[in-house]
């Protein structure tokens, strides 16, 4: 300690004499260290606003990632998961691990002709997975779509008129496609996301870093952050969860849509396809023949968003043969001078007051109910 | 080239007065005195979701489709058809306004009359157009007729709304007949006013249209009547283009 | 062992020793951290909302930094590649100080990848899962930390041989020397990799984003070295030869220009094509619907850089004013081209076309500048050791007390410098 001062000018004598240690100048550098502390101590100050429930903890420090969690060590996290949501939310959840179901892969298919943008889907799946409020978090995102691209550029996220859908667009919603060649889960560095067997991409919300590369990588922007202690008013909390999908997240972690798998991989459909009320949503096993996807994928015309990317999404979307009715002015005008003219409903747009047509009993067509096979 | 500037000897530094050190312990208080009063409070613009109607978002089919067999309510009270149609007769088997049954709107494209569908010797009975009847629960294969592909579709699955579970096998799922979606007599979807949109953290002024840049080509898809909205100068009609 | 306690102990007491120039450039970056660790607390408390950053945008200033640090510690290899492969002898000391640079950048990096984290306090997680090699931030972590203890083992025993009044052994040292030549360039590679691999951000997408970082980098890293030696020739007597500054300088002039060349290519593809993965290099250099926040940011950068590199190739800038102007110049505007100017970009528009701006807040600042603060700390503590050791007054056979003579930042008069 003896030469811990100022320096005080050159000395001007030898250099090998000890400087005199005087008290004034170990009060001063005693002084300067407990200020030096007084102001970490400060500076470290706002910690003791942390709440008591986001103190580092000591099981949740040791406890292993999830393929590696024993049956025993599992329900011992399910067990402290459950007393932390009773605890802030006073509900005790049904919590439980989920497998997958054998010889099942999901396949998700969107009729871009029905989805009318009513946003019905977006809330329902906020009310059935816990996300927060506030800041928002909703894994469903609506684009409102000008006619004739599929440019998501051109697109409109936020598009607020009394009803819907507006003429002239189609409405295209986007979520988590659960790709097969999943760009998130080539970058995460910690193996904190991973697909599952029957192609759900999944995340272990406690093993989660947060350091949002996948975020970065997903050319779908289907993956959200929690950026704030997430805010989930009690009263709205679902207590069905599971330990891969919708239980309650923390700050500091990533979360997306998983295909509700706490209630798919028991049989029952996601939110959003139960909710949807055109039935635009379609679901299911696209191994299982019959399945309704399965159908799609055989006989509808279904494409991809981003295929070039390479990402082989599950995610599929079709156009039906029916485009939606026009209320375009200019063609109804055309239409309405094209029937007069020719004498025909041309297009068969609302409002065809179009001369009568009596019906032909034609022959009974080969697909006439009560007479197929 | 320049030579390499020549090292110039440092001034050493003049002596420092004694007090200058105090400096030190006072700087560092003060430090600690501002970063514990700074305010702890975090400043996040949380833009929390917007509210709405809960009650929209109860999963189940859009209307109730008539049973079998089929009832009216008639000044408060359930009336069959038959109850009224075996006595007194139609007024005009056409489309024209009703006495009764006012609260219909038929709006059904070229299907406007009502005996198309209705039978008239049976009124709790459906009719097809050889002549067969069906009952009221069998209204699809009514609407089978005319939207042949839509039926095709419905039947597997791939047009309308399935409830319960995705499981082909499985008693929980259901399909929804065609007049739990549509009404009937007025069968076009209807508009609904969509949910609120989305309100994200620092997401900014988001409420200016998106334009597509100009570009100076003009989009051959635009051409015609197919425009956006915010394009139309000009008054394109059937006739020609007016200024 | 004792004696390298001992030369730990020495060199802990040495950095609070100095003239009260010194004390005040030491307790204004004190200061700084001190502000900076305060904003981290409340970034730990409330999450990283206390950032600008969103969904939309979720990487930002943090990134930024650790992007354009990165390419600062590669660049201290820079000098040792002209003193070890040309041998040139005469700038052999001033290796180290490039070497102790990489260091506090490095560090410095890696305290932006940790504040930028959302859990910091599931960091093991990485040593237990790691996916390795898939992930390119696997790789970034192997090759950021591999390096630091490269140019600490480099440094650290040639300035204790120094101390030690030793010869240091060829076979100590410099394969580590040839090994970091080009571990500084994986290091910054692996860093483009990061984000040249994501087929979802096409503004990344390209292969030009590796070439243009160690482009840049070499020109802000040896720019940022002529400044910390005008500076240690300033305030300390050493003596820094004016072919030191000269080969910096013409370094920094063809990498500056290469690096502008890379990036008038990038714009060329882009703008020409015109096809829609233009929209976020439009967003940065001429707005997007309306949007414009950053065109003013990547123009001055361009201008300063352009500017820079006139000056450069220009006479005038052999004096010294001139070139410490220019490095000014092109240190921040390749700060801007490369961190705000590349990464914030290909967040704008989203991949569903949504644009929403970004602006760092106020407490990202703060830990900004905290960590701006702490490697300045931490450079300056290094180079004061350093100085002393390297000019033979601080060696383990004299007193402590010699240290703190004022003529200690003159070379010893019967020595060149020990170092060999």
């Amino acid at each position: 300690m003896k030469d811990l001062q100022i320096w005080n000018g050159p000395s001007t004598s030898a250099s090998h004499v000890e400087p005199e240690l005087t008290r004034r100048s170990f009060l001063r550098t005693g002084a300067a260290a407990i200020g030096g502390m007084a102001a970490l101590a400060a500076a470290l100050a706002p910690l003791r606003e942390l709440a008591s429930d986001e103190m580092p903890n000591l099981d949740q420090f040791l406890q292993k990632h999830y393929k590696e969690m024993s049956p025993a060590e599992m329900e011992h996290a399910l067990e402290r998961i459950r007393n932390k949501v009773e605890e802030r939310y006073a509900v005790r959840p049904h919590l439980r691990d989920v497998k997958p179901m054998e010889g099942v892969e999901f396949a998700y298919a969107l009729n871009l002709s029905r989805c009318i943008g009513c946003r019905k889907c977006v809330h329902a799946c906020v009310a059935e997975n816990n996300q927060s409020r506030s800041p928002e978090i909703q894994y469903i995102r609506v684009l409102e779509m000008p006619r004739g691209t599929l440019d998501v550029e051109k697109g409109n996220h936020h598009y607020d008129q009394p009803t819907v859908p507006n003429a002239d667009h189609f409405y295209l919603p986007v979520q988590c496609h659960q790709c097969a060649s999943p760009p998130c889960v080539k970058v995460c560095p910690v193996e904190a996301t991973w697909q599952e067997s029957d192609g759900v991409t999944v995340i272990d919300y406690d093993w989660c870093i947060g350091c949002r590369y996948c975020e970065a990588a997903c050319p779908y922007w289907a993956r959200r952050f929690n950026f704030a202690k997430p805010n989930l008013p009690k009263d709205q909390l679902n207590p069905n969860m599971s330990y891969l999908s919708n239980r309650p997240r923390e700050k500091g972690v990533m979360e997306k849509c998983h295909f509700c798998l706490h209630r798919t991989r028991e049989g029952r459909m996601p939110a959003c396809v139960e909710i949807c009320p055109t039935g635009a949503r379609k679901f299911g096993n696209v191994l299982d023949p019959k399945s309704e996807v399965a159908e799609i994928l055989r006989t509808k015309r279904v494409f991809v968003l981003k295929e070039e990317v390479g990402t082989l999404p599950r995610f599929f979307y079709y156009f039906d043969e029916r485009y939606p009715n026009t209320l375009d002015p200019e063609a109804l005008a055309i239409a309405a001078r094209l029937r007069e003219e020719e004498g025909d409903s041309y297009g068969c747009l609302p409002g065809a007051a179009g001369p009568r047509r009596d019906f032909i009993a034609a022959a009974k067509p080969a697909w006439w109910i009560g007479e197929n096979a | 080239m320049n030579q390499p500037t020549t090292f110039q000897p440092a001034t050493t530094p003049t002596r420092a007065p004694g007090w200058l050190g105090w400096l030190l312990p006072i700087g560092f208080v003060c430090l600690a005195a501002v970063l514990f009063n700074s305010s702890t409070s975090s400043d996040i613009p949380l833009a929390p979701s917007r509210t709405f109607d809960k009650s929209t978002l109860i999963v189940g089919p859009r209307r109730v489709a008539m049973q079998d067999p089929p009832t009216v309510q008639i000044e408060g009270r359930p009336q069959s058809c038959n109850g009224c149609h075996q006595i007194f007769t139609s007024s005009h088997p056409g489309g024209a306004a009703l006495n009764f049954h006012q609260d219909l709107v038929l709006h059904h494209g070229l299907n406007n009359r009502c005996v198309n569908c209705h039978d008239t010797a049976d009124r709790q009975k459906l009719t097809l157009r050889d002549g067969a009847t069906v009952t009221f629960a069998e209204t699809p294969q009514l609407c089978a007729q005319c939207h042949g592909t839509v039926y095709r579709d419905w039947q597997r699955g791939t047009h309308g709304k399935t409830l319960g579970s995705w499981v082909t096998e499985s008693q929980a799922q259901r399909r929804l007949s065609c007049n739990e979606c549509h009404d009937p007599h007025s069968p076009k979807y209807p508009s609904f006013v969509p949910l609120p949109g989305p309100n994200t953290l620092r997401m900014g002024d988001q409420s200016a249209p998106v334009h597509p840049e100009h570009s100076g080509k003009q989009n051959p898809l635009q051409r015609g009547f197919n425009k956006p909205a915010s394009d139309r100068n000009n008054k394109i009609t059937p006739d020609g283009v007016h200024p | 062992m004792r004696t390298y306690l001992t030369f730990l102990l020495r060199c802990f007491r040495l950095s609070f020793v100095g003239d009260y120039r010194y004390y005040a450039w030491m307790f204004f970056l004190t200061v700084l951290v001190l502000f900076g660790i305060n904003a981290y607390c409340k970034q730990l408390v409330y999450g990283l909302a206390t950032t600008g950053m969103t969904d939309q945008v979720s990487w930002g200033f943090y990134i930024a930094n650790f992007t354009f640090l990165v390419g600062m510690a590669a660049a201290a290899v820079m000098l040792v590649i002209p003193v070890y492969i040309y041998r040139n002898r005469e700038l052999h000391d001033l290796v180290i100080f490039g070497e102790l640079f990489a260091v506090a950048a490095i560090i410095m990096a890696m305290l932006f990848v940790t504040v930028d984290l959302g859990r910091p306090d599931r960091f093991h997680h990485l040593l237990l899962r790691f996916n390795f090699p898939v992930s390119m931030l696997t790789w970034d972590v192997l090759v950021l930390n591999g390096y630091l203890l490269l140019n600490l083992h480099i440094c650290g025993y040639l300035v204790y041989c120094a101390y030690r009044k030793r010869e240091p052994s060829k076979y100590v040292y410099i394969p580590f020397v040839f090994v970091a030549i080009v571990w500084a360039i994986s290091i910054h590679t692996v860093t483009a990799f990061l984000y040249s691999g994501l087929g979802g951000r096409p503004f990344w997408n390209s292969a030009v984003v590796a070439p243009r970082f160690l482009a840049s980098a070499f020109a802000a890293g040896p720019a940022f070295l002529i400044l910390t030696l005008s500076a240690l020739k300033h305030f300390t007597t050493y003596e820094v030869p004016a072919k030191a500054f000269l080969t910096l300088r013409n370094t920094v002039a063809i990498a500056l220009s290469i690096s502008m060349f890379l990036l008038g290519s990038e714009a060329f593809t882009e703008f020409y094509t015109n096809s829609s993965h233009v929209a976020s290099a439009t967003y940065l250099f001429l707005g997007l619907h309306g949007r414009t926040a950053l065109v003013p940011w990547i123009w001055s950068a361009i201008a300063l850089n352009s500017l820079a590199m006139v000056l450069l190739y220009l006479p005038l800038s052999r004096k010294l004013p001139v070139l410490q102007a220019a490095c000014v110049m092109l240190i921040v505007g390749i700060w801007i081209e490369k961190g705000m100017g590349m990464i914030v970009p290909a967040f704008i528009p989203t991949p569903l076309g949504e644009i929403v701006e970004y602006l760092p807040t106020r407490n990202e600042i703060l830990v900004t500048v905290g960590i701006w603060a702490a490697g300045l700390l931490i450079y300056t503590i290094l180079v004061r050791i350093t100085v002393p050791v390297l000019s033979g007054r601080l060696t383990y056979d004299q007193p402590f007390v010699a240290a703190r003579d004022p003529a200690l930042f003159a070379p010893h008069p019967s020595s060149e410098g020990v170092v060999r």
